[in-house]
């Protein structure tokens, strides 16, 4: 019966969400319920990139970033897609709970949980081939770095070399301009480098 | 451009291959809380772009009204006042 009423139907139209918008800014609830459904997975993508994993209040930074996407749709001109407007949004709210934390721990080999302290010493060996279980790992141990640095920093490593996305691309999400990013590539790159030497000894300094 | 560790840069190659959690499904009530805390939440720009220009018009409109006043030098009650208030501020809005 219901599949007899699809055919009828035919396929479901396409999502518009530049369409959505308007409706939304028509106080169209259906149509902002749909849109939050839309935005819900690139918003839960950008926040996990941004933050350190497994954090308890990711649910609650989601919803304010999304209360904040809802309260400023009026600003949306549609002249960037609609999901880069959204991307610059939730960066630059990731970016503000990441500058609101005082402190960013400085990380040695003796803090490291053994797996962490093995995988860097694997580093050193150029014919290593990682596992599944170094890829997690891995993913610790460069977010405990990623840490050390400042929220911009984080987001261009993240998004260059997690993410392989290029300046451009960069450019498209985060509203930087591409010189602001190859500059602070530049000086990401530089302290990750810095920070990794300092995690690699074994004693204080 | 790129500066990184050769080490490090193994590290980054070995958790890019990390599987990423899956994302979840919009948890129950996440458009009613977020779409209710959006309406209650103090007005930004676009709002307070159109209070200010309300603002800017009436200031306009009492000026104009006592540039006529002065001008004529003609004693107003406070009634014609309002309604010539009133009068620029439609104007000024249906600009």
């Amino acid at each position: 019966m219901g599949e007899s009423n699809a055919e009828h139907e035919g396929p479901a139209p396409a999502f518009d969400p530049v369409e959505c918008v308007a409706r939304v800014r028509n106080d169209d609830q259906k149509a902002a319920v749909q849109l939050l459904e839309f935005l819900h997975p690139t918003v839960t993508m950008i926040v996990r990139a941004n933050l350190p994993r497994r954090r308890s209040d990711e649910p609650d930074i989601i919803q304010q970033v999304l209360v904040r996407i809802f309260q400023r749709l009026h600003q949306y001109k549609g002249e960037v897609p609609l999901l880069h407007w959204v991307s610059r949004v939730t960066h630059n709210h990731c970016i503000n709970v990441l500058r609101a934390q005082a402190s960013r721990p400085e990380w040695r080999i003796a803090d490291l949980s053994a797996d962490e302290s093995r995988l860097v010493e694997q580093a050193r060996d150029t014919g290593h081939t990682p596992s599944p279980r170094d890829a997690l790992v891995a993913r610790d141990l460069l977010d405990r770095l990623l840490g050390q640095l400042r929220p911009e920093e984080r987001l261009v490593i993240e998004l260059l070399e997690l993410q392989d996305r290029s300046v451009k691309e960069v450019a498209e999400l985060t509203g930087w301009s591409q010189m602001a990013i190859r500059t602070r590539a530049f000086r990401a790159r530089q302290r990750l480098n810095k920070l990794y030497q300092t995690l690699k000894r074994k004693e204080p300094l | 451009m790129n500066t990184l560790n050769p080490e490090l840069k193994r590290v980054i190659a070995a958790a890019r291959q990390a599987a990423t959690d899956p994302i979840p499904a919009v948890p129950p009530g996440l458009a009613t809380r977020v779409l209710a805390e959006a309406r209650q939440a103090a007005p930004e720009e676009g709002i307070s772009s159109r209070l200010l220009g309300g603002i800017f018009l009436s200031s306009a409109a009492v000026a104009v009204v006592w540039v006529m006043v002065v001008m004529n030098n003609t004693p107003v009650g406070s009634d014609q006042i309002f309604n010539e208030l009133a009068a620029q501020m439609v104007m000024g809005v249906g600009r």
